[in-house]
């Protein structure tokens, strides 16, 4: 168990290692995005459980949770600009619109049904994470599924 | 659009890696490419014309 972990996480630091400079740029930024995306929703929660939520550290949450999403697009923007493999680039926009495809599609289910029940009722942080996650999951699936059909 | 690059490819002994690394690009694209999956931009057909030493007539054709 141990030797097939470290054997994939050679496997992972050889994958980045044979990228080019932009894609690597490009993964690093959008997994420093994920974090900080993920740190920032935690903050706001913590202040809120505790109590210490006022509405200029409200806004100041919701603020800090847009940088990285304004990042990611400006990352995806640049790499999209600077990609010099037309194939690629088209198979990266192709995974993006799925993506964002699918991302409509869950949050117009989501919106209906959390009209139905508060079951479905998501806080804005949930509602961000679960935007991004699928995002980006939804993107790389679409993306694997197209270099495997063209392997 | 027909080409004839697997043929070309072929008579020089190059794999589709091979003519990737010489056309800068990635194996996929000259695998999408081959099989008419993708058709190429321009600077591409110009690029592989130059590599073959032909006109991009003689690499690709219309289908009607």
């Amino acid at each position: 168990m141990k030797n097939r972990l470290r054997n994939s996480l050679k496997n992972l630091s050889a994958l980045i290692k044979n990228m080019s400079a932009l894609k690597r740029q490009t993964l690093i930024s959008i997994c420093v995005s994920a974090l900080m995306l993920t740190l920032i929703n935690q903050a706001d929660r913590y202040t809120l459980a505790r109590g210490y939520s006022t509405k200029p550290l409200v806004i100041l949450f919701g603020f800090l949770s847009a940088i990285p999403i304004l990042g990611i697009l400006f990352v995806l923007g640049r790499y999209l600009a600077r990609e010099t493999d037309e194939y690629v680039r088209m198979m990266v926009v192709k995974s993006l619109l799925w993506a964002a495809a699918v991302i409509v599609i869950a949050t117009t289910l989501q919106s209906a049904l959390a009209e139905w029940s508060t079951e479905w009722v998501l806080s804005p942080n949930e509602t961000a994470c679960m935007t991004f996650d699928l995002f980006f999951t939804v993107a790389s699936i679409v993306f694997v599924i197209q270099l495997w059909r063209n392997r | 659009m027909k080409n004839r690059l697997r043929v070309l490819r072929a008579e020089r002994g190059w794999s589709q890696a091979d003519l990737a690394q010489r056309l800068e690009v990635s194996r996929q694209s000259v695998n999408a490419v081959e099989t008419g999956k993708f058709d190429p931009s321009l600077p591409l057909a110009f690029k592989l014309a130059r590599l073959f030493e032909t006109t991009i007539e003689t690499i690709f054709s219309d289908e009607n």
